[in-house]
C-alpha cells in the first residue's frame, strides 16, 4: 500500500471524525451554553441543570410516550410551560432571596436543587410506576439519516439539535449585547441594589432571566434525549450527568461568562473525542483510557487549571455588600457561663442515656446503624476542616474516604498486615494525594476549586478505581477484617464502636486545636481576604496545603472504619462521586463551622431516614433526598448551619425566660447573618 | 535539626510499636447468630485433572465415552410422553407443631424480600420478581400450602441499591422470616445473612453467590471468563466470519467478561472457519455519553459481521442505533447477554431485527414439557412477564422444594441441608441442572465446581418479538459437556423430568 493511499486513508477517518463529533459536540454545547446562560443571567453555577432538564424531559415522556398527547401539545406544556414556571418558582421562593450570597452559598443551594427536584418530581408524578423505557425526542422521525456529502451520515434529531444550538449562540449573544433586557439582566446579577437605583424592577429582571434560562434548560432537557445514549433508553435524572459533566469543560473555556466560547468548546470536545477515538490504539491501557472514561475529567480539570482566563477571573461582587454584618458568633461563645453548664449536663445527660441504650437494649442492627452515624460523622469532620476551617468547597472528600477504605482492605488482605495499620497507610496516602491535589487547584477558589475536585473524584470513580492496585479485584474478594489492638478484639459490635468513638473524640479535639492554632488563625485571615493575610505573613499555600492533607487524612480514616465495620468496601453503595454531593449538602445545611454539626450531620444521615422517615413516618426513602435537598436553600441565610441557628435562638429564648439576657447573645440571636460574598471567601 | 530528627525517629519507633501490637481480628463476627450451618470445605482442586481450557492436549473424550457413566439427560431421541400430573410427597401436607423457627407459626411459613426497586437506573424491571414469588406462593397456597400452613412473602424490603447490608441485617434482628429472598444489583448484604445462618434465595448476578453455604440462586455460581464453545459457535450460525466484541472499560465484570469472549473466539478460530476478532473494545463507559459511532466506522472498515457485548440495555441499543445510522444493521448480527425484556425490545424493534439474545432458563418463547413452566404461565397471568419474574418463581420452586425435602419439623438449618443435597436440580427442566451439593464456589479453575453442562437458551428478535432459536421443539437447551473441551457441535437437550 502505498503512502498516498495511507494518508487518503487517514484523512478519510479524520473528516469522517470530525462530523461524528459535531453531533456529539453539539449536545455538550447545548450543555454548556445552557451553564452559561445561567450563570450570566443569575450569578448562579447551577448544577441543578440537569434536574431542572431532566424535569421538562420526564414531563414530556409523561405526556407524549405514556398519554399519547400529540408532540406539539407535550413540547408546549413540557419546555413553554412548565420550565419557565420552574424557573419563576426557583426565582421567587429561592434565588431571589439569595443574591448578595457567595457564588459558593449558591453553589451549595444548585447541588440541593439538583438532590431534591428530581427526586420530588418522580414521587408526584409516581414517575417509576413502570420503566420509562421509549423516550423519544420532539421531531417527527427524528431518526431518519441523511447523508452530508452523500456520505458522512447524520439524523434529524441531531441536525435539529445542531441548528437550534447554533441558532441559541446567535440569539443568546444578541439579547445580552444589543437590547436593553440583555443590559439589565447583567446589571442586576452584578447588583440589584444599584440597578434599582436606577429605576429598574430588579426583580421583574431577575424571574425573566430565570424563566429565560429555565426554558433553554427545558429545551436541553427534550433535545438532548434522543441524541444522547444515557437517556434514550431509560429516562432517568442520573443520564444527565455524564454530559454535564463533560460539557463543564466547555462551559469551563468560556469562564461561564462567555456563550460563542461555550459552543465552540462544547463542538470542539466533542471533535476531540470521536478524533481520538479513530486514531489512538485502544490496545494500550493509558491511551485507552483517555478514549474513553477519563477524557472528559482530564480536559475538565486541565481547563481549570491551566486556562489563564480562569485563574484572572475575578467574580462579579455587589459593591454594596460590604455593608452587611459579618458571619454572627457561634453560640457556644456567647452564652452564659450558666447555660454552658446546664448544656454539657444535658448533652452528658443524653450521651450516657444513649449509651446505656445502645450497650445495654440495641440490636445488632441499632448498635451497626449508630456505629454507622459515628463513622460518617468521622467523615464529616473531614468537611469541617476544609469547609467550615478552610472557606473552601471540596466535592471530593467521598474519594478520601474511598482511598482510606481500599488503604485498609489492601493492607489486611494483600500483605496480611493489621487492618488498623492499613487504615492510618490509607489515611497517609489520602493525605499525600490531598497534598498533591491541593497544588495545581492552590489559586483556584469557590466554585472553581469544587469543580476541579468533582473532576478529581469522577476520575477515581471511572478509571482509576477499577485498577486491582486500588479498588481490589473483583475475584479475590473485597473482605475487610476488624482490628486486633494491644491485644483488645474490636471484632464484636459494641467493641468496635467503643473504638470509632474514641477515633471520633480525637478527630474531634485535633479538628478544634487546628481551629485555635496558628493554621486555624491563618485560615480564618485567609478566608476574609487572602491578599491582606499574606500582607501580614500568612503563608496561603501553606495553610492550604494543610487544609487539603488533613481533611483528606480524616476522611480517610472514616473511610477505613467504615470498611471495617461493613467487613467489606462497598464502594457503588458508599463512595460515589454523587453521593458525596449529597454529603456536602447536608453537612453544610446542619452546620459546617463546629464539631457538633459535623456528628449532627453524621447522626442526620444515618438515622433521621431509618427513624423518622421509615419508621415514624412510613415514608419513601427518596424524602431524604427532597428534605435534605430543598434544606440547603438555607444555607445562604444560615451559613453557619440550621442546627446552630435553632441552638442560637433556643439559647437567646431560654437566657430572655431566665432574665440574663446578655449584649452578646442579643446580637447573635435576634441578627439574621448575611454571607459574605465573595467569590473565595463563601462563609460556610 | 537534631531535635526534630529524634522527634521524628521517636514518632517512628512509637508507631512502628503501635504498629506491631496491631492485629486483625479473626471472623468470628458475633454480627448476628453464629452460622446455623458449617459450610463444607470447598471441594479439591482435582490435581491430575485439568481445566477445561488446559486440557487441549489430550484427546478429548469422544461424545459416547462421556456419556458412559451417567446418562445425558434425555439426550436420544424418543417419543413425547403425555404430560402426568406431579406426584404429590405424601408429608407434603402433615402439620408438626414449630416453635422457634423464624417466620413460622401454625397457619404462616413468612419470607422476605430484598429487592432493588428505587434508585435503579439499568432499566429492567426488579421488582417483577416479587410478582414471582407471589404467584408461585399462591400456586401452593392454592394447592393446600405446606405441612399445613401458607407461604407469604410478608416483608418486601427495598434496598435502594445502596442499602442492602442495612436491610439485611435489619432483616437479621427482626427475625420474623425464615427465608431471605434477595434481587439487588449490589449484594453488600451476603455475609451478613450467610453468617447469621439466613437460607438465601436469589438472583445470581454476583460472585457473593459463590463459597456461601446458605445463599443460592437460581443458577449455580459460574465461570463468566472462561473459554466457551457458544461464542464462535454461534457465530457460525449466522455465517459470521468477523467479529467485534465490546465490553465496559469501568467495569471489571464487562470487561472480564469481553476478554473471555475474545479468547474463546480465538482458541476456536480453526476449527470455527477461521474466524478473526477484528475489534476489541474495553475502553467504554457506562452512558456513552460519547457515543460509538468511530467504533462503528472501524467495524465496518474491517468488515465485522458479527457483535458480541457484554454490555446493558443502554449499549445495545445505542451501538444498535449507530449501525442503522452508518446503514450497517442489515451487514452485522449482535449477541445480547442482557436484553431479554420485551418491552424494551419491542420498542427497539426496528433497532434489534434479527439479532440473538441469551438467558439462563427456558425462555417464555419455549414451551416444554414442564409442569413448572404450566404453572408459571397459570399463575402469572395478566401480570407484565420480565425475566426477574422467572427468577422470582424458580427461587420460590427451589425453596419449597427444600422445605419438602426437609420435613415437617423443619428450620433453617435442615432447610439449607436439604437444598445442597439436590444433586440434579433443575428447576422441572427449566434452568441446566445443578449440583447444589457441588457447585458452590466459583468453577474458574474448578472443573468439578462446574456444570455438568454448559448450556444455553437462545430466542431470535422477529418483528420485536422473541422467537427460540436453540435447540428444537421440546429440547430448548443447547449443552456442551464441560469436560470436552474439543469443538463440537452441541447438544440439543431438555431437562424435564
Amino acid at each position: 500500500m502505498t503512502a498516498s493511499v495511507l494518508a487518503a486513508g487517514v484523512v478519510e477517518e479524520t473528516v469522517r471524525a470530525f462530523f461524528q463529533g459535531l453531533p456529539i459536540g453539539a449536545g455538550f454545547a447545548l450543555v454548556a451554553m445552557s451553564f452559561v446562560l445561567t450563570y450570566k443571567t443569575s450569578g448562579v453555577f447551577n448544577l441543578a441543570f440537569g434536574a431542572q432538564a431532566f424535569i421538562s424531559a420526564a414531563t414530556y415522556f409523561e405526556l407524549h410516550v405514556r398519554r399519547d398527547w400529540p408532540i406539539w401539545s407535550a413540547v408546549l406544556v413540557a419546555v413553554v410551560l412548565v420550565a419557565p414556571a420552574l424557573g419563576l418558582l426557583l426565582e421567587r421562593l429561592v434565588f431571589r432571596h439569595v443574591h448578595a450570597a457567595s457564588a459558593v452559598a449558591k453553589l451549595v443551594i444548585s447541588l440541593g436543587l439538583m438532590v431534591a427536584l428530581p427526586e420530588l418530581f418522580k414521587l408526584i408524578v409516581d414517575y417509576n410506576r413502570e420503566q420509562p423505557f421509549g423516550a423519544v425526542g420532539i421531531i417527527p422521525d427524528g431518526t431518519t439519516v441523511y447523508r452530508l456529502f452523500g456520505r458522512y451520515p447524520v439524523t434529524r434529531d441531531e441536525i435539529a439539535a445542531f441548528v437550534i444550538v447554533v441558532a441559541a449562540a446567535v440569539a443568546l449573544a444578541a439579547l445580552f449585547r444589543y437590547t436593553r433586557f440583555g443590559l439589565r439582566i447583567r446589571a442586576v446579577v452584578q447588583s440589584p441594589r444599584m440597578t434599582e437605583l436606577n429605576g429598574v424592577n430588579a426583580d421583574w429582571v431577575s424571574s425573566g432571566s430565570w424563566m429565560l434560562s429555565s426554558f433553554f434548560a427545558g429545551l436541553a432537557g427534550v433535545l438532548l434525549v434522543p441524541t444522547t445514549s444515557s437517556l434514550g433508553t431509560v429516562l432517568e435524572p442520573q443520564g444527565y450527568f455524564p454530559i454535564v459533566i463533560s460539557a463543564l469543560a466547555a462551559a469551563a473555556l468560556g469562564r461561564l461568562v462567555n456563550l460563542p466560547a461555550a459552543l465552540f468548546g462544547g463542538l470542539a470536545l466533542g471533535i476531540v473525542t470521536t478524533q481520538m477515538r479513530t486514531h489512538v490504539p485502544r490496545d494500550n491501557v493509558i491511551l485507552a483510557e483517555l478514549q474513553g472514561p477519563a477524557l472528559p475529567y482530564v480536559m475538565l480539570f486541565a481547563i481549570i487549571v491551566f486556562w489563564p482566563a480562569i485563574r484572572r477571573q475575578v467574580a462579579g461582587a455587589d459593591p454594596l455588600l460590604g455593608v452587611s454584618p459579618p458571619p454572627p458568633a457561634l453560640a457556644a461563645t456567647s452564652r452564659s457561663r450558666g447555660m454552658t453548664i446546664y448544656t454539657r449536663i444535658m448533652a452528658l445527660a443524653f450521651f450516657t442515656a444513649v449509651g446505656i441504650w445502645t450497650f445495654g437494649y440495641a440490636n445488632n442492627f441499632w448498635i451497626s446503624r449508630i456505629t454507622h452515624s459515628v463513622i460518617f460523622s468521622i467523615i464529616f469532620l473531614s468537611i469541617v476542616v476544609f469547609t467550615g476551617l478552610g472557606g473552601q468547597i471540596a466535592l471530593c472528600q467521598v474519594t478520601f474516604a474511598a482511598i482510606g477504605a481500599f488503604g485498609a482492605m489492601q493492607f489486611a488482605q494483600r500483605w496480611d498486615i493489621s487492618v488498623i495499620v492499613g487504615m492510618v497507610a490509607g489515611a497517609a496516602i489520602a493525605a499525600a494525594v490531598g497534598a498533591v491535589l491541593s497544588i495545581p487547584v492552590m489559586r483556584l477558589g469557590g466554585i472553581w476549586l469544587a469543580i476541579a475536585t468533582l473532576a478529581f473524584a469522577l476520575f477515581f470513580h471511572d478509571v482509576l478505581v477499577k485498577y486491582s492496585w486500588v479498588g481490589g479485584s473483583l475475584f479475590h474478594g473485597r473482605g475487610v477484617p476488624r482490628p486486633e489492638f494491644f491485644g483488645v478484639d474490636f471484632s464484636s459490635r459494641e467493641n468496635f464502636l467503643i473504638l470509632c468513638v474514641a477515633i471520633l473524640v480525637l478527630v474531634g479535639v485535633l479538628i478544634i486545636l487546628i481551629r485555635e492554632s496558628s493554621t486555624g488563625m491563618a485560615l480564618r485571615a485567609l478566608r476574609g481576604s487572602e491578599t491582606a493575610a499574606e500582607s501580614i505573613g500568612v503563608v496561603s499555600w501553606r495553610s492550604r496545603v494543610i487544609v487539603f492533607s488533613v481533611s483528606a487524612a480524616i476522611a480517610a480514616i472514616g473511610g477505613g472504619l467504615l470498611a471495617m465495620e461493613e467487613r467489606l468496601v462497598g464502594y457503588e453503595s458508599n463512595y460515589d462521586p454523587q453521593t458525596g454531593l449529597f454529603w456536602l449538602v447536608i453537612v453544610v445545611v446542619l452546620g459546617a463551622r463546629t464539631v457538633e454539626g459535623g456528628v449532627q450531620a453524621g447522626v442526620a444521615f444515618v438515622i433521621f431516614p431509618e427513624l423518622v422517615l421509615d419508621r415514624w413516618l412510613g415514608l419513601h426513602g427518596a424524602w431524604r433526598y427532597v428534605l435534605f435537598g430543598f434544606a440547603a436553600i438555607s444555607f445562604a441565610r444560615h451559613p453557619e448551619g440550621l442546627l446552630e441557628h435553632g441552638k442560637r435562638r433556643s439559647q437567646a429564648l431560654m437566657q430572655r425566660a431566665f432574665g440574663r439576657r446578655q449584649p452578646a447573645m442579643a446580637a447573635a440571636g435576634a441578627g439574621e447573618p448575611a454571607d459574605s460574598g465573595t467569590e473565595t471567601g463563601g462563609e460556610p | 535539626m537534631a531535635a526534630r530528627f529524634w522527634k521524628l525517629a521517636l514518632i517512628l519507633a512509637a508507631l512502628a510499636l503501635v504498629a506491631s501490637a496491631c492485629g486483625n481480628a479473626g471472623n468470628d463476627d458475633e454480627g448476628g447468630a453464629p452460622a446455623t450451618t458449617a459450610a463444607p470445605a470447598a471441594p479439591e482442586e482435582p490435581d491430575d485433572e485439568p481445566a477445561p481450557e488446559e486440557a487441549d492436549d489430550e484427546p478429548a473424550p469422544a461424545p459416547e465415552e462421556a456419556g458412559d457413566d451417567e446418562p445425558a439427560p434425555d439426550g436420544e431421541p424418543e417419543a413425547e410422553p403425555e404430560p402426568e400430573e406431579p406426584k404429590e410427597p405424601e408429608h407434603r401436607h402433615t402439620f408438626v407443631p414449630i416453635s422457634g423457627v423464624p417466620g413460622v407459626n401454625d397457619s404462616e411459613i413468612k419470607v422476605t424480600s430484598i429487592v432493588t426497586i428505587s434508585n435503579n437506573a439499568l432499566g429492567t424491571n426488579i421488582a417483577a420478581y416479587n410478582d414471582g414469588i407471589e404467584a408461585y406462593f399462591n400456586y401452593i397456597n392454592d394447592t393446600g400450602g405446606i405441612y399445613g400452613r401458607e407461604l407469604v412473602l410478608a416483608n418486601k424490603r427495598d434496598d435502594q441499591l445502596f442499602s442492602n447490608q442495612a436491610e439485611s441485617l435489619a432483616m437479621v434482628e427482626e427475625d420474623d422470616s425464615l427465608a431471605a429472598f434477595v434481587a439487588t444489583l449490589l449484594f453488600f448484604g451476603a455475609d451478613t445473612l450467610n453468617d447469621a445462618g439466613v437460607p438465601v434465595f436469589g438472583w445470581n448476578i454476583h460472585n457473593e453467590f459463590a463459597d456461601r453455604w446458605n445463599i443460592v440462586g437460581n443458577i449455580a455460581p459460574s465461570c463468566i471468563g472462561c473459554i466457551h464453545q457458544l461464542f464462535p459457535w454461534v457465530a457460525t450460525q449466522v455465517g459470521a466470519t468477523k467479529v467485534g466484541i465490546f465490553g465496559y472499560g469501568n467495569s471489571e465484570n464487562s470487561k472480564i467478561c469481553a476478554e473471555g469472549t475474545r479468547d474463546s473466539v480465538e482458541h476456536y478460530s480453526a476449527e470455527a472457519g477461521g474466524m478473526t476478532v477484528e475489534f476489541f473494545d474495553t475502553s467504554i463507559e457506562f452512558g456513552l455519553a460519547g457515543g460509538v459511532a468511530p467504533q462503528v466506522s472501524e467495524m465496518k472498515d474491517k468488515g465485522v459481521d458479527f457483535i458480541f457485548t457484554c454490555l446493558d440495555l443502554n449499549g445495545m441499543r445505542t451501538i444498535a442505533q449507530e449501525l442503522v445510522k452508518q446503514d450497517y444493521r442489515d451487514q452485522v448480527t449482535m449477541y445480547h447477554p442482557n436484553t431479554y425484556n420485551h418491552e424494551f425490545v419491542a420498542a427497539n424493534a426496528d433497532l434489534f431485527e434479527g439479532d440473538l439474545v441469551f438467558v439462563q432458563f427456558v425462555p417464555f418463547e419455549a414451551e416444554i414439557d414442564s409442569e413448572l413452566q404450566r404453572r408459571f404461565f397459570e399463575y402469572t397471568e395478566g401480570l407484565k412477564l420480565e425475566e426477574q419474574t422467572i427468577v422470582g418463581w424458580l427461587n420460590a420452586h427451589l425453596f419449597y422444594d427444600g422445605l419438602l425435602a426437609a420435613g415437617p419439623e423443619f428450620d433453617r438449618a435442615s432447610l439449607m441441608e436439604a437444598v445442597r443435597s439436590f444433586e440434579d436440580y433443575s428447576h422441572d427442566g427449566l434452568t441446566n441442572p445443578i449440583d447444589w451439593n457441588r457447585q458452590i464456589p466459583l468453577p474458574n479453575d474448578n472443573i468439578d465446581a462446574d456444570y455438568e453442562y454448559r448450556c444455553v437458551n437462545g430466542v431470535q428478535v422477529q418483528d420485536g418479538a422473541f422467537v427460540q432459536w436453540t435447540g428444537e421443539p421440546g429440547k430448548p437447551w443447547l449443552c456442551w459437556e464441560t469436560v470436552r473441551t474439543d469443538w463440537h457441535d452441541p447438544e440439543a437437550l431438555t431437562f424435564v423430568g
